[in-house]
């Protein structure tokens, strides 16, 4: 039980960022700002602070791997990019541990490596046609707002979540 | 990062970089069918997706109804007015489809361009980076949805199918920039029909781009583009949209419309997968595919004036 939780919690992100989100929010063209949900990110971000880089790459590219299969047509982009930065963001201190303000600032700077990563990537292979600043404003800071505001919300039930799994492992243990 | 440059994490990383280029290269092909691992993953998320997109398809629904209500009395009065010039369209129709019908019957042909089967489906899900432009569809293969079909709204012309597999497909929609998403159509200049191809979006002025437009021709703002049925696997006479502004091309040897899209690209619930029967129509015109696959090795290196020949009727 506990061994699946981060997994399915992580994959209901993952669908409620293409279903529920582009569903409920339909987006026009028009404005030109770009709002891309990263909820599962967030998810493997802190999966690699509260667990350790291993767990996270796991968890990253686990996520990376379907995020390619079902949205992209080419793959190994976001498999790369969700294991690089799960294994970046892996500070697991105890004074990241116990801050939510640490936390979100490790997930602010991520967003910022992974939004680049794959901005350069999709460059590199002539499918954004975007220019650097435009990225910067449109993409970039329409990112930060709608995902910074996502990480608040989640900050404190993922926290819960591995207190819960820890608790869980140290009775096993005894 | 902890020890981030230490040896056999670096040779780790080294190794995923070139995986990455590997994968990359492997799938930025044009590939005829999906691999079975990648079919089975997206068929089993399309599972879930399909499942939780209906009540959030209910929802958005709730929404929209309240939104509609507020703006009935405006609606309610251009409607009235329209309504007139309805009747009077409708008995045009029934009587050009009679005669189309009796026509059609005293040439002995079958089958038309125009001819489809039409399947409805419901869009699971959408790619939430909007770097590609795709929609994921609840239906498959089973349902006897193949690669580059068409797919429409009531509007017109949204995208074709990109990857079907068993039971969800992927679509890619007009309104993603890749080149290779090419649709020959044709607008209605005066009493002639002027060929041309749709290729790619315009990402600053939102709007398709229709090349290779002959230098004689008429072309006009306001004028409605369709498909023109000579490009594969789409039925002739999908509205696309309207000519928005036209000027020369780089070259100054044919002319380029800027098209804007019939169909809303944002919002989509339902849409319709367009089966064209290919096999049949093979065997009923075999020069028509012959003609299409010329036109696909010719289209760079042709000059396009001369092209009204070869690839219109």
């Amino acid at each position: 039980m506990t061994r699946f939780l981060i997994p399915v919690s992580i994959f209901c992100l993952f669908l409620i960022e293409g279903t529920w989100f582009e569903i409920l929010f339909p987006q026009e063209n028009e404005s030109g700002w770009v709002w891309m949900p990263r909820f599962a990110l967030i998810g493997v971000i802190l999966t690699s602070i509260y667990r350790g880089p291993v767990a996270g790459v796991w968890a990253g590219i686990f996520v990376g791997f379907l995020y390619d299969f079902t949205y992209t047509q080419i793959l190994g982009v976001y498999t790369f990019c969700f294991g690089f930065i799960a294994y970046m963001s892996s500070y697991s201190l105890p004074v990241v541990r116990n801050s939510y303000g640490w936390q979100w600032l490790i997930i602010f700077c991520a967003l910022f490596v992974f939004e680049l990563l794959i901005y350069f990537i999709y460059f590199l292979l002539g499918i954004a046609e975007l220019s650097f600043g435009e990225f910067l404003v449109k993409r970039m800071i329409a990112s930060w707002l709608i995902n910074g505001a996502a990480a608040l919300l989640l900050l404190v039930p993922f926290r819960r979540i591995f207190e819960w799994i820890e608790d869980q492992e140290k009775i096993r243990q005894r | 990062m902890p020890h981030f440059f230490n040896n056999k994490r670096l040779i780790i990383l080294m190794v995923s970089i070139i995986l990455l280029v590997i994968l990359v290269g492997f799938s930025m092909r044009e590939r005829e069918s999906v691999p079975w691992p990648e079919e089975f993953v997206r068929d089993s998320v399309g599972v879930f997706q399909s499942t939780i997109s209906r009540p959030a398809h209910f929802a958005a629904n709730r929404f929209e109804a309240v939104e509609n209500l507020l703006d009935t009395y405006e609606e309610n009065k251009t409607l009235k007015q329209q309504l007139e010039k309805y009747a009077a369209t409708s008995a045009e129709l029934e009587n050009t489809r009679q005669e189309n019908e009796t026509l059609r019957e005293s040439a002995d042909t079958q089958e038309m361009l125009s001819d489809y089967e039409s399947r409805q489906a419901l869009v699971v899900y959408r790619n939430p980076d909007r770097w590609t432009q795709t929609i994921g569809i609840n239906q498959g293969t089973q349902n006897g949805i193949e690669q580059d079909m068409a797919v429409v709204t009531n509007e017109g012309l949204i995208g074709r199918v990109a990857e079907a597999s068993e039971f969800s497909s992927t679509v890619q929609l007009l309104s993603d920039g890749e080149r290779t998403n090419r649709i020959s159509a044709s607008v209605t200049a005066g009493d002639e029909t002027v060929n041309a191809f749709i290729e790619g979006w315009d990402e600053d002025r939102d709007g398709l781009m229709l090349r290779k437009i002959r230098s004689d021709a008429e072309i006009e703002e306001g004028q409605q583009v369709v498909t023109s049925g000579m490009g594969g696997a789409f039925p002739s006479g999908i509205p696309i949209g309207e000519v928005e502004s036209v000027e020369p091309d780089e070259y100054g040897l044919t002319y380029n419309a800027l098209i804007e899209p019939a169909a809303d690209f944002s919002d989509l619930t339902y849409v319709n997968v367009l089966d064209r029967n290919i096999e049949d129509l093979g065997e009923e015109f075999p020069s028509l595919e012959e003609d299409q696959e010329q036109e696909d090795e010719e289209e760079d290196t042709v000059d396009p004036v001369g092209e009204e020949g070869g690839g219109g009727s």
